[in-house]
């Protein structure tokens, strides 16, 4: 057991072991200058510096992820739930949100800040676009491909309608509903970052990372914007890990995906 | 037939018995067609017994699945007549349903899976685990009760399956191909397992199977169906008395039995 756990974390210790040495190593031999890539310690220490715009920018952006992060779950499960509800619904409205799906968010972004103006409420809407398509299109997915077989079982014993969303489609789909999530997760902070230097605010508490890095960038502290990226890294990291670890707790006991061989 | 008695030296056989036995569901001039499909099932008659055990068998495509189905209520018929005769007088009787791949809910554990057709009808959970548990005892799965389908080998997720069907107490259990993944001893066993149940819990079934053995083991009546359309080609009455046992299996009356069923099939096929 603790072999094992041991073998699971040193690999990627001793990778980025070598990667950290290799970074050192080049800028050694190929004498690259600070404003191109500057050591590890010297991005710590600007980070250091910067710790304030840094940290609100990282609580800032942060918010930004968790409402347009949630808001597209509720909104996309509840979709999602009447289209797999209703067939009139689903072919009304699938076409039209493959439609905006396709609707690059670049294309959009004018507009919404045309309508929600600069700052926080815009770059939600943003981030909110981003994940909304692929939860509603994986839980939709899921919900409309219910097993026949185990919809003959609760047929054969008299299953109400109510009790075969509830016990049987929405169970069976909840694969599917965490796998559009991790994608989701995984394009929150994207979401977030690209609303921040599209639509964020430069003053102070209210500029996100995204919008931090522009500034960094155009002043020309290149160690800080190396730790804004980083900084931006983390967020998105703690996101995709802790929908990874909701996919784990939800599926282990039963999904296939967590089937033990050993 | 009264040589086929005095070979197994069993005792009066059950035919004369069934003969009185009122009948639980009587089937008319069924037809079936799926949509504007070929006619699937063509005038199939068949009255059921209350103690019967029949089994369907006849080549791929045939409609067996199809005659379950439409027991089931889980299919439309096209015409003709299904009509249910139970003590009640309801419109259907109790009915279990064994699927041919087990059918579990991989979310659910052993114990709930069982107690689901309980819990959709209603029953409260503590009363539904309850009969939940005995019945997963009684088809020895008692040390998995907590385990997820995907920990259990085929013929224990089949065992789940069937206790799950008996959950409901079935007034008519209704089996497609149960045994059909399995290999020929657990099948034995399995067989001989499914008609203690039947012993004691005492009701009619109609199954499905491509084991001519097996066909000829479980079933008061063995059904030969035709393909192309689905027809009932011959019945042949399976009159050893209940219980079976392995030994059964060993008598020649057995083993004649066994080649009129294969010798009906292999008429199909050169029909065919
Ligand atoms: N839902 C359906 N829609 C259209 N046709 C169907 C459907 N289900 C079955 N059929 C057709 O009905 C016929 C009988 O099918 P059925 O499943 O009853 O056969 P079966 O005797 O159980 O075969 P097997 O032994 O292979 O299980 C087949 O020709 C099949 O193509
Ligand atoms: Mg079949």
């Amino acid at each position: 057991m603790n072999t094992a756990r041991i073998r699971q974390i040193l690999p990627p210790i001793i990778v980025g072991f070598i990667l950290i040495s290799l970074w050192y190593l080049a800028i050694f031999l190929f004498d690259i200058p600070i404003f191109q890539l500057p050591t590890p310690h010297e991005i710590i220490e600007a980070g250091m510096h910067e710790k304030g715009t840094l940290i609100s920018g990282a609580l800032q952006t942060t918010l930004a992820c968790l409402i347009g992060f949630f808001t597209s779950l509720i909104g996309g499960v509840l979709l999602s739930i009447l289209l797999a509800y209703s067939s009139w619904a689903y072919k009304g409205f699938y076409p039209y949100i493959l439609l905006l799906k396709m609707m690059p968010v670049i294309v959009l972004a004018p507009i919404i800040i045309l309508w929600f103006g600069q700052g926080l409420a815009s770059i939600t809407v943003i981030t909110f676009l981003i994940c909304f398509f692929p939860i509603v299109a994986n839980t939709t997915m899921g919900l409309c491909s219910t097993d026949k077989n185990l919809v003959d079982v609760f047929r054969a014993y008299n299953a109400s309608a109510k009790d075969e969303m509830l016990k049987l489609r929405i169970p069976y789909a909840m694969p599917y509903f965490l796998t559009g999530l991790k994608v989701a997760a995984a394009l929150t902070p994207i979401g977030a970052l690209y609303g921040d230097t599209v639509a964020g605010m430069g003053a102070g508490s209210e500029a996100g990372l995204g919008f931090v890095v522009v500034v960094f960038s155009s002043q020309l502290k290149i160690p800080a914007l190396y730790a804004a990226a980083f900084t931006a890294c983390a967020i998105g990291f703690i996101f995709v890990g802790l929908v990874n670890f909701l996919h784990w707790w939800m599926l282990h006991k039963w999904h296939d995906s967590y089937a033990q061989n050993t | 037939m009264s040589n086929l008695k005095a070979v197994s030296g069993y005792a009066p056989t059950e035919s004369e018995a069934s003969s009185s036995t009122p009948t639980a569901i009587s089937i008319k001039n069924l037809y079936k067609r799926y949509g504007n499909g070929p006619v699937i099932l063509n005038d199939i008659n068949l009255d059921i017994k209350k103690d019967d055990f029949i089994a369907l068998i006849g080549p791929s495509g045939c409609g067996k699945s199809t005659v379950l189905k439409l027991l089931a209520g889980l299919t439309d018929k096209t015409s003709g007549d299904i009509q249910f005769l139970t003590s009640h007088n309801k419109q259907q009787p109790k009915m279990g349903v064994v699927f041919q791949d087990a059918n579990l809910m991989p979310w659910l554990t052993v114990m709930d899976n069982v107690a689901l057709p309980l819990g959709l009808k209603g029953m409260d959970k503590s009363e539904a685990n309850k009969k939940a548990e005995a019945l997963i005892e009684m088809v020895g799965l008692g040390h998995v009760k907590n385990h997820y389908p995907r920990q259990l080998s085929g013929g224990m997720k089949m065992r789940v399956s069937i206790a799950r069907a008996l959950s409901v107490e079935p007034e008519l259990l209704l089996l497609d191909e149960p045994f059909g993944a399995l290999d020929e001893m657990t099948r034995d066993d399995l067989n001989e397992e499914l008609l203690k149940l039947r012993q004691t819990h005492g009701w009619s079934g109609v199954f499905v199977t491509h084991s001519v053995t097996e066909s000829v083991f479980l079933s008061s009546r063995v059904l030969v169906m035709s393909a192309n359309p689905g027809q009932v080609y011959r019945e042949i009455k399976i009159d050893f008395p209940f219980p079976r046992t392995a030994e059964t299996r060993q008598l020649k009356a057995f083993q004649e039995k066994v080649v009129e069923v294969t010798q009906a099939l292999h008429e199909l096929r050169s029909l065919a």
